[in-house]
């Protein structure tokens, strides 16, 4: 029996049926008594937020909003937190009164070395809530952390319409923000919410839980039409006088019509995957690399380029393609698939662009910005512990964090 | 809880509870008896130190899940810090068993193994652990959009494997022979 004659879901049934027989093991004798032996004397980690009787013992019980009340085998209580909790108080109040109780280090992030090497490690154990909502400062720069609350998961982040507007897929809505107070302005329930795009008269975001792609109107900041019936995959693209979404499991590139908000006849994505505008052409990706597709063939035609292969997401910044695979980002020449730059990190999350430079997302290092003219780090601002989205509007930077469900305004 | 605030023979129960599913897990992620169980092992003294600050103790399993996907690709960074190359089983050229209608395990193995361990960890946690998408995007603290793809390219890139096994001439198949180890 050839391969070649073997469908997909075979191949996936029977990597089941075998992953479930190797999986039909036992752990070798011993190893629980290796760990008890090497935890024996380990001491566990501290909590990153006050324990209830060092509070109690500074007044501040307020703080434990969103804590939780120490245990009694808790380390005993020493002068040192105490004191710690103090100090934090006092820094808190000279930098101002947070509207959520920061616990210790709440006035300035986790200490992150920029330089240290990216890792393929996504996200350690659950982390306790930010360490920081309201005012506080990041990387030396003024910031608010902005709670979307419990499971909200922001994923995409983008100004238009004179508004800020993040899409949170496990909360299932699109909210708005005044970009100069931050406040909420305004919140659009759809079911599933994860990537804009933006035409004339506006705000598309795709529903990757479900189907298709909505358009929310900017002014009245409520659900229009609704197009496309299979699930989308990637950011929606305003190219060649049309609105592009990929639909990855449905195998096609859904057109729209941004005028009218019609659809229009689709093109087999024949295997490939996410859409970009790059160079005036419409560039998508497949284990070949690089493809163009020529909306008026329906024809889509390998460009190559290694660096493309398993890409886990693109972007462009009107000339060039960025790719993140698993050896990390890359730029590419979209005329030929080279390499123009390559960025080792291989927890970025994502890129977007403004003017010079760009700002890519990076787990557990937080947001580079890029000289797009050298290709090199200009600076990490640590927004921890997992920026997905940054985006630069009106002098500040809006970073989604999707694990912590936060959003923050960074000034810059 | 009491392991939470610090009873180390609570944590010990735990672990005994936990021990089997996670090298069964870890076995078939990085496919490889010693490495697994390091990455067991590495687990779970991260779950000791770590569990004081599990917030949501009804998610133990699902945080313990993520430990340990965390730990195997801490093994696949060690390997490739060390230009590691894991050799490949005995070569067979017959892929599937036309009658049965199955493909031959040797050469799925082989295939398998050839996937980065990004789309391995989502394949198992689907077939094996039985989560879907949504949870594995959740226990891995990913977007969707990139568990699917994963998805997506893991078996293209099983049936692109398949594909080049079912082209790879004899000569390398003896190359290649003498099973499973490790390089320098």
């Amino acid at each position: 029996m050839n391969v070649n004659r073997l469908s997909t879901e075979l191949i996936d049934r029977e990597l089941g049926v075998w992953l479930r027989d190797e999986s039909d093991t036992r752990a070798p004798a011993g190893l629980v008594e290796d760990v008890f032996a090497r935890t024996s004397r380990m001491p566990q980690a501290r909590r990153w937020w006050p324990p209830v009787r060092a509070a109690r013992s500074t007044g501040a019980r307020p703080w434990l909003v969103g804590g939780r009340p120490a245990r009694a085998a808790w380390p005993r209580v020493s002068a040192v937190a105490g004191i710690t909790a103090l100090l934090v108080i006092g820094v808190v109040l000279v930098l101002g009164t947070p509207r959520f109780g920061p616990g210790p280090g709440a006035t300035a992030p986790p200490s992150v070395n920029p330089s240290a090497s990216p890792s393929p490690s996504l996200a350690g154990p659950s982390l306790p809530p930010p360490p920081s909502a309201g005012p506080t400062v990041i990387g030396g720069l003024a910031a608010i952390g902005i709670p979307l609350g419990t499971d909200a998961a922001p994923i995409d982040v983008t100004a238009a319409f004179d508004a800020i507007w993040v899409a949170n897929i496990h909360a299932g809505d699109v909210r708005a923000y005044d970009g100069a107070t931050a406040a909420e302005v305004a919140r659009i329930p759809l079911g599933s919410a994860s990537w804009f795009g933006i035409t004339d008269d506006g705000l598309w975001v795709t529903s990757q839980n479900g189907t298709g792609i909505t358009r929310i109107d900017p002014v009245t900041k409520t659900l229009a039409e609704h197009v496309g019936e299979v699930p989308p995959c990637g950011a929606p693209v305003l190219a060649l006088g049309s609105l592009w979404q990929a639909a990855c499991d449905g195998n096609v590139f859904l057109r729209i019509d941004p005028e009218t908000h019609r659809q229009l006849p689709s093109i087999s994505a024949q295997g490939h995957g996410f859409l970009v505008a790059a160079g005036g052409r419409l560039i998508t990706t497949g284990t070949e690399g690089l493809a163009v597709v020529d909306p008026e063939t329906k024809t889509v035609t390998s460009i190559g380029g290694r660096a493309a292969q398993g890409a886990e997401f693109i972007a462009s910044d009107g000339t060039t393609v960025w790719v993140k695979n698993q050896n990390g980002m890359a730029r590419l020449d979209p005329t030929d698939g080279s390499v123009i730059a390559a960025f080792p990190y291989l927890a970025a999350q994502a890129v977007t662009f403004s003017g010079d430079h760009a700002w890519m997302t990076v787990t557990g290092q937080g947001v580079l910005e890029i000289d797009l003219a050298t290709n090199q780090v200009r600076r990490t601002i640590p927004v921890l512990p997992s920026p997905l989205v940054a985006r630069e509007a009106g002098g500040a930077l809006w970073v989604t964090d999707f694990e912590q469900s936060q959003l923050w305004r960074i000034d810059l | 809880m009491r392991a939470m605030a610090g009873d180390h023979d609570a944590f010990a129960a735990l672990a005994n509870a936990n021990v089997d599913r996670m090298y069964a897990l870890a076995r078939v992620i990085v496919r490889d008896a010693d490495r697994a169980e390091d990455a067991t092992q590495e687990a779970l003294v991260r779950a000791w130190r770590e569990l004081p600050r599990l917030r949501e103790p009804a998610k133990f399993q699902a945080w313990l899940r993520r430990l340990l996907v965390n730990a195997c690709y801490d093994e696949g960074r060690r390997i490739r810090s060390r230009s590691e190359v894991v050799l490949l089983a005995d070569h067979h050229p017959s892929i599937a068993d036309e009658s049965a209608g199955v493909i031959d395990r040797d050469r799925l193995d082989r295939a398998f193994r050839r996937l980065p361990l990004e789309q391995r960890v989502v394949t198992v946690l689907s077939h094996v652990e039985g989560l879907t998408h949504e949870e594995i995007a959740e226990t891995l603290g990913i977007p969707l959009g990139t568990v699917k793809s994963r998805v997506r390219y893991a078996l293209a890139g099983l049936r692109s494997a398949l594909e080049a096994d079912d082209r790879t001439p004899a000569v390398e198949s003896r190359r290649r022979a003498g099973g499973t180890g490790r390089g320098a």
